[in-house]
C-alpha cells in the first residue's frame, strides 16, 4: 500500500479533556464563589471586635433574622445622611422613620404568623435582627435605626463587626 | 495531557481541523468568556462576623416599658471623643480604650445581671461605640442599651 504523502497529515488539539478541565474549574468557582448580594450587599468597613464570632461558633440560631444594613448618602462627607437598606427595600434613615417601621413591624408579624416567635410583653420578639453599620457613621445616625428596631420589637440584635485578626 | 489526532480528511481538508465543525471555535471562545468572567469576579464565601447583644428595656426600649427596670445591677458608659481619641466615663472617671478593658471587669461582677447603658456625644463614629460592646461580651454582659441623645423623638413615642 503506497504511503499518504505528508501533507495529508494534518494534526488538531483535542477540546475534551480542555472543556473537561475548563468546566471542572468553573463548577469550582460557581461553588466556591459568593455571588450572592442581599446580606453584604452594602460594602462598607465595620468596627473592629475581637469577641466577635460566626454564628455557627457562637451556637446562635439566625432563623428569621433580618438584615437591616445603612449605607451612606455620600461615602465622603458622613454627615450627608443615611440610606436604611433592609432585603431590597432602601428608606431614608431619618428619625423615627415610619414606612420603616411600619415594613419592619410587617417582616415581624409575618415571622410570628409563622411560629418563628411569641410577641413579648413589650412587643419585642425573639428571633434576631442583623445590623450592619458603618465604622464611621456617627452615633446620631446610628442610634435611629437601633431605635427604629426597637419600636418593630426587635430587641435581639446582632452587630456585624469585623474581627480578622482573629483566628476562629 | 491532549491526543493528538491524526485526520483522516473526514473533517475537512486544508483548513486544519474541525473543518465541518466550526462552531467548536465558538464555543471554546464563549466558554474562556465566562471562565475570565468568574475568574476576575471570584471571591470566597466568607462568613461575616457577630457581637449579639439584647436592647434592655428602658433605653432604646420603646417608653412604654421603662416602667419594667431590671433587677440587676445598671452601669452607665458615656462616650466621648477628645483630640481624635476616644474617652470613656464610667462613674465620673475618664478611660482610655486601653483602659476600659479592666476597669469593666472590675467593675462589672456577675454580668448576667448587668445592664449596660452606653450614652455619647452626637458625633462620635460607631466604632468608638462597638469598643464598649466588644468589651461587655467579654465580662459577659448581654444587655446592652443605648440612652438616645436630647432631641431625638423617643422611640417608643
Amino acid at each position: 500500500m503506497p504511503a499518504k504523502p505528508l501533507e495529508e497529515h494534518k494534526t488538531e488539539v483535542d477540546m475534551v479533556p480542555y472543556i473537561d478541565i475548563v468546566s471542572l474549574l468553573l463548577l469550582f468557582l460557581v461553588i466556591t464563589g459568593d455571588m450572592t448580594k442581599s446580606a453584604t450587599g452594602v460594602k462598607m468597613k465595620l468596627p473592629r471586635a475581637d469577641q466577635a464570632a460566626t454564628e455557627k461558633k457562637l451556637g446562635i440560631s439566625t432563623e428569621g433574622r433580618i438584615v437591616v444594613q445603612m449605607k451612606p448618602k455620600d461615602s465622603k462627607n458622613v454627615d450627608a445622611g443615611y440610606f436604611a437598606v433592609v432585603e431590597n427595600n432602601q428608606y431614608d434613615l431619618v428619625a423615627g422613620n415610619q414606612s420603616l417601621v411600619n415594613y419592619l413591624k410587617e417582616q415581624v408579624d409575618r415571622r410570628v404568623a409563622k411560629g418563628l416567635s411569641k410577641l413579648g410583653e413589650s412587643g419585642e420578639v425573639s428571633f434576631p435582627v442583623k445590623l450592619r453599620i458603618p465604622t464611621e457613621a456617627p452615633m446620631y445616625q446610628v442610634e435611629r435605626v437601633v431605635m427604629i428596631c426597637a419600636k418593630a420589637g426587635l430587641v435581639n440584635v446582632h452587630y456585624a463587626a469585623d474581627n480578622k485578626d482573629k483566628k476562629d | 495531557m491532549g491526543k493528538r489526532r491524526v485526520s483522516t480528511g473526514d473533517h475537512g481538508g486544508d483548513d486544519g481541523g474541525h473543518g465541518d465543525r466550526p462552531w467548536v471555535y465558538f464555543m471554546v471562545d464563549c466558554f474562556m468568556l465566562i471562565t475570565e468572567f468568574f475568574v476576575l469576579s471570584f471571591k470566597f464565601k466568607t462568613e461575616e462576623v457577630i457581637l449579639p447583644h439584647k436592647l434592655p428595656p428602658g433605653g432604646t426600649v420603646p417608653s412604654k416599658s421603662q416602667a419594667i427596670l431590671e433587677k440587676g445591677e445598671t452601669l452607665s458608659v458615656y462616650v466621648t471623643r477628645s483630640g481624635g481619641q476616644a474617652m470613656y466615663e464610667i462613674n465620673k472617671q475618664q478611660y482610655s480604650l486601653a483602659q476600659l478593658s479592666g476597669t469593666m471587669a472590675s467593675v462589672v461582677s456577675n454580668g448576667k445581671n448587668f445592664t449596660v447603658r452606653i450614652s455619647y456625644e452626637r458625633a462620635v463614629p460607631w466604632e468608638d461605640v462597638m469598643a464598649v460592646f466588644n468589651e461587655c461580651s467579654k465580662v459577659k454582659v448581654e444587655k446592652v442599651g443605648l440612652v438616645p441623645l436630647r432631641g431625638e423623638p423617643a422611640s417608643g413615642g
